[in-house]
C-alpha cells in the first residue's frame, strides 16, 4: 500500500462545502473551559474576545471613544466584582451586548440630561436574574437607537460633521482641530453646540414618540440623580 | 423562515437599511426566546464585520486588571485575615521546619506533576464525537473523533501560537497583524507551520498526513535519523509519511473533500477493506475481525453521509454485500 490515503473521507454533495455552516459551533467552549479551570484565564480570554467590538457597539451609540472604552471596562468590571460566569448558562455574548447597549443608551440620557435612569451594578445583576432576555421590542429599539443617531450624524453640515467627529469620537482638543481644519475656535464651538443639539433633540424626539420605551417596570426607581453635561466644556 | 435569509435580514436591520415589513418578520422572529441569542449572535458578527475603529485592548487590559486588583486589595483589607493554622502547630517545636521542608518538597513534587495539566490545556473528542470551537486567536479548529489537541494554557496567541495534535483536525488558521506563525506538531516528527491558511492534519497509529486546502504551508520534518527536511506546500497538495518514515507527496483535485469528515461525510474510491477496519478502530473504537481473509482484498466504492457507528457499518455492509455482527467493540464481516 504503497500510496496509501489514511484520510478516507472525500465529499460528494456539491453542495457541501467545507466551510459550510458548523453544527457544532461553540466559540465560547474555550472560554467557558478556561473559566471552569482558571477564572482568570477565562476572563482575559473573555476580555480579549469581545472588547474591540462591543467598544465599537458602544461608540455606535455615544460617538466617542473614551466613552465607550469606559462603559465596557465597567461592564467587565462589574462581570468580575459579581462573578457573573457562574451565573450565566446561556451565552457571555447576549449578557455582554446587553449591558453595554443599556449603559451606552443610559449614559446618552445622563449626558443630555434627559430623565437619568442610574445603572450600576445592580441593575445590571437583575438582568442576571430574568436570564438577561429582553423583551423584543427593546432589541430592536436599541439597534434603531443607535441607527437614529448615526442617522443625525450623517445629516450634519460636512463641516460640522467633521468638527463634531475630531472632537467627540476622536477626542481632540478644540486648538488641534483648529489648526488642522484652518478655523476659528468660536466657529468649532459653534459646530459643536450644534450638533449637540440636534443630537439631543433626536434622543428627545425618540422619547416623546414613545418610540423609545426602554426603561424596565422592574429597574430602580428613577432617582432625581443631577447629571453632568460635560461636553461643550 | 430560512436561516440564511433571516441572518441576512438581520444584518440590513443592523445597517438600518431594513424595511418596515422586514422588521415586523424580525418582531415575530424574536417572539421565540432562544431567536433572541441568535439577534446577539449575529449582532456580534456583524458588528465584527462592521468595526468603527480598533480599540486598544492591551491597555484597556492592563487598566482593568490594575482596578481589578486595587478592588480586590480593598476587600481584603477589610476582612479579618483567618487564623493561620501553623501557628498551633509550632506549639511543637522543631517539628515546624520537618513539615515546612516536607511541604515544600511536596509542593514541588505536585508542581511538577501537575505542570502539565497547569501549563497546558487540552480539548478531547469521544469516539464518534467531531467538535467545532475557536482558539483564542481566532483560528477555527474541528476536531475529528478521538483525538485531542493539546495547547498552552497561557500566553497562547502573545508569544507563539503551538499546538499538539492527536488524532485529526481541520485548521482554518486566522493571519495575525504580527505574521506570527501557527504550528501544529504531530508524533511522527512532522510539523506544520503557517501564517493564516486552512489544512487538514490527520495522525493515527496508521499514518500521519497534512492536506492544504488554501494559502501556503511550510512542512518541517525529523525523521528518526534526525536529519530534517522542509517542504513547502501548495493548495491541493498532500504529503504523508509512510511506513519507512519517508515523506510521500502526492496531488488532490479536490483538497475540500480532506476535510469533509467534519459533516460526517465519507467517500471512497476503491478502498480496501483493511482501511475501512482502521477508520472503524481509529473513529469508533471498534475492531474489524474478518471471517473470510479473502474480504481483505475486497475494495469499497460509493459515497454517504452516516452520523454514527452503527450508521456506516450498515452503509458499508451493503455497499460490500456482505453481512456483519457486533458484539460490543467487536465487528464481525462475513459473507
Amino acid at each position: 500500500m504503497a500510496d496509501k490515503q489514511p484520510n478516507l473521507a472525500v465529499s460528494t454533495n456539491p453542495f457541501g462545502k467545507a466551510s459550510g455552516d458548523p453544527v457544532l459551533m461553540d466559540p465560547e467552549f474555550m472560554i467557558r473551559q478556561a473559566f471552569s479551570e482558571d477564572a482568570r484565564r477565562g476572563y482575559e480570554l473573555l476580555f480579549r474576545r469581545y472588547y474591540r467590538p462591543l467598544c465599537s457597539q458602544a461608540a455606535r451609540f455615544v460617538h466617542s471613544r473614551t466613552i465607550a472604552e469606559d462603559l465596557v471596562s465597567e461592564v467587565f468590571l462589574s462581570f468580575w466584582k459579581n462573578q457573573v460566569h457562574l451565573q450565566i448558562n446561556t451565552s457571555f455574548q447576549g449578557y455582554l451586548y446587553s449591558a453595554v447597549r443599556k449603559r451606552s443608551y443610559s449614559h446618552l440620557r445622563q449626558e443630555f440630561n434627559l430623565d437619568a435612569v442610574p445603572v450600576d451594578d445592580q441593575t445590571d445583576r437583575e438582568r442576571l436574574d430574568t436570564g438577561h432576555v429582553q423583551n423584543p421590542e427593546q432589541l430592536l429599539q436599541y439597534t434603531e437607537l443607535y441607527q437614529r443617531i448615526e442617522e443625525t450624524v450623517r445629516l450634519l453640515p460636512p463641516q460640522c460633521q467633521r468638527v463634531f467627529v475630531m472632537s467627540r469620537f476622536e477626542g481632540k482638543k478644540h486648538r488641534e482641530i483648529a489648526d488642522e481644519l484652518q478655523i476659528s475656535p468660536k466657529t468649532i464651538e459653534a459646530h459643536l453646540s450644534r450638533a449637540l443639539s440636534q443630537l439631543r433633540q433626536t434622543l428627545r424626539m425618540g422619547l416623546f414618540c414613545g418610540l423609545l420605551l426602554l426603561s424596565q417596570p422592574n429597574e430602580w426607581p428613577v432617582s432625581s440623580v443631577s447629571s453632568l453635561t460635560t461636553l461643550t466644556e | 423562515m430560512n436561516k440564511v435569509t433571516m441572518k441576512e435580514t438581520l444584518f440590513e436591520h443592523f445597517s438600518g437599511r431594513a424595511t418596515p415589513l422586514q422588521r415586523t418578520m424580525i418582531a415575530e422572529w424574536l417572539q421565540q426566546p432562544e431567536n433572541q441569542l441568535t439577534y446577539m449572535t449575529w449582532l456580534d458578527e456583524w458588528e465584527r464585520q462592521h468595526l468603527q475603529y480598533l480599540a486598544d485592548e492591551d491597555t484597556a487590559f492592563t487598566q482593568l486588571s490594575a482596578r481589578i486588583a486595587e478592588m480586590e486589595q480593598q476587600g481584603a483589607a477589610t476582612e479579618t485575615p483567618p487564623t493561620p493554622i501553623i501557628r498551633r502547630l509550632g506549639f511543637f517545636g522543631p517539628s515546624r521546619w520537618l513539615i515546612a521542608a516536607s511541604v515544600t518538597v511536596l509542593l514541588g513534587l505536585g508542581t511538577y506533576l501537575l505542570r502539565n495539566r497547569i501549563m497546558f490545556t487540552v480539548v478531547k473528542t469521544a469516539y464518534g464525537e467531531t467538535r467545532r470551537f475557536t482558539l483564542p486567536d481566532g483560528s477555527d479548529v474541528t476536531l475529528n473523533a478521538h483525538s485531542s489537541l493539546r495547547l498552552p494554557r497561557f500566553g497562547f496567541g502573545d508569544k507563539s501560537r503551538t499546538v499538539w495534535l492527536t488524532g485529526e483536525a481541520a485548521f482554518s488558521v486566522r493571519h495575525t497583524a504580527t505574521h506570527q506563525r501557527f504550528i501544529v506538531h504531530t508524533h511522527r516528527g512532522l510539523d506544520v507551520e503557517v501564517l493564516g491558511t486552512e489544512f487538514n492534519v490527520y495522525d493515527r497509529p496508521g499514518g500521519t498526513k497534512v492536506v492544504l486546502s488554501k494559502g501556503a504551508i511550510q512542512l518541517n520534518y525529523r525523521n528518526a535519523a534526525k536529519t530534517e527536511q522542509k517542504l513547502r506546500l501548495k493548495p491541493g497538495d498532500a504529503v504523508s509519511v509512510n511506513a519507512a518514515g519517508r515523506l510521500e507527496q502526492s496531488h488532490l483535485p479536490e483538497p475540500a473533500v480532506s476535510t469533509a469528515w467534519r459533516e460526517h461525510r465519507f467517500v471512497f474510491k476503491r478502498t480496501p477493506v483493511s482501511e475501512i477496519a482502521e477508520l472503524l478502530r481509529d473513529n469508533y473504537n471498534l475492531d474489524v475481525v474478518l471471517k473470510d481473509p479473502e474480504l481483505a482484498n475486497r475494495t469499497v466504492s460509493g459515497s454517504f453521509q452516516a452520523d454514527n457507528a452503527d450508521e456506516f457499518l450498515q452503509v458499508v455492509a451493503e455497499l460490500l454485500e456482505i453481512n456483519y455482527r457486533q458484539k460490543e467493540n467487536t465487528v464481525t464481516f462475513f459473507e
